[in-house]
């Protein structure tokens, strides 16, 4: 075991802690802290994985606009204290019985695929190298059949070898910034204009959702047949 | 590094988010389960994203552009399913308890 494997189990093991917080607190809002810490932890994972530039947008995106959305609607609304509602002993045991069978349903089944994988890098692996670098060695071996690699002329076309060569990312630009970025607005760029189509439409549908149906057409037009929006009240 | 460890605690992660949506009654509870099983999704995917790394970089970066995905449509669900929170809030007077909202008119 490395220090990046202790590292990841403790901050994992921190990590689940607080997540069985955000569900088991009763003030809505002390829940809110703890998704916050949560998702913190979560970015230190990607950031033990080398996932830079996902651990950024984790704290960027999640922690700084997603929570921070949570804790603003929390004290708008004023949920304040307002503690479990009930829950039924039996109902919460049927439950918390359910969560557990599929905790160990999937735990069952990682730990038979990790014998499947196990199994496959038997052959090589000499203990030096890593167990990434042993999983991806048996992965090359596999991965022409389930994926065709591209064909020298299917790749991204540039003009500069300079750039081509730095297209070709090695491992080491695993998660940097620059080559996620630029796999993300040049082999990914539909994915990239898709999130830009929705983040549109969830603006105006929350506009929507949340419009005040008493706030109706603006009184300089108070003709019927004008064009403003019906409201459904 | 060893991946075993980033997919029992995407594992676990996923399985609180479970319950927190089964058993709390609370909308915004279950909102914040949501979350949670979201964070675990996008923890294995970087960790596979990690171990396709040496072989192949296109893999990789398809996993992590997929997290990027991921993250922008929690945004949006965050967003719209807070605004129908408010919404109901509004409706019911204070009340988000999902198990007595029944009927989706106000």
């Amino acid at each position: 075991m490395c220090l990046s494997d202790a590292l990841a189990l403790g901050v994992g093991a921190i990590t689940l802690a607080l997540a069985s917080m955000v569900v088991l607190s009763r003030n809505p809002l002390y829940a809110a802290f703890f998704l916050l810490l949560t998702l913190l932890g979560v970015a230190v994972e990607y950031a033990i994985l080398q996932a830079h530039f996902l651990a950024a947008i984790q704290i960027l995106v999640y922690a700084g606009a997603i929570v921070v959305l949570i804790i603003f609607v929390l004290m708008m609304m004023g949920f304040g204290r307002e503690g479990y509602q009930g829950i039924s002993p039996p109902r919460s045991f049927l439950f918390l019985s359910f969560g557990f069978l599929l905790l160990f349903a999937i735990a069952g089944g990682l730990s038979l695929s990790a014998d499947t994988i196990a199994s496959f890098r038997t052959a090589k692996a000499t203990p030096a190298e890593s167990r990434f670098q042993a999983f991806s060695k048996n992965l090359q071996a596999v991965q022409p059949v389930l994926i065709p690699p591209l064909a020298e002329n299917d790749r991204v076309p540039s003009q500069n070898p300079a750039t081509s060569a730095r297209l070709a990312a090695k491992e080491g630009d695993f998660g940097t910034i620059e080559t996620t970025g630029r796999s993300l607005i040049i082999e990914h760029v539909l994915a990239f204009e898709i999130i830009s189509i929705l983040l549109l439409m969830a603006i105006v549908g929350v506009v929507v959702i949340l419009r005040d149906p008493r706030i109706a057409a603006p009184p300089t037009s108070p003709s019927k047949g004008n064009s403003s929006a019906k409201t459904p009240s | 590094m060893a991946l075993d460890i980033f997919l029992f605690l995407s594992l676990g992660l996923f399985s609180i988010g479970v319950v927190g949506v089964l058993l709390r009654r609370n909308a915004l509870f279950i909102l914040m389960s949501v979350e949670l099983m979201l964070n675990a999704v996008n923890l294995a995917l970087v960790a596979f994203s990690r171990m396709h790394a040496a072989s192949s970089a296109q893999a990789a970066a398809t996993g992590q552009i997929t997290v990027i995905m991921i993250i922008a449509v929690a945004a949006v669900e965050a967003a719209v399913g807070m605004a129908i929170v408010v919404t109901i809030f509004r409706s019911s007077r204070g009340n988000v308890d999902v198990d007595t909202l029944g009927e989706l008119k106000g």
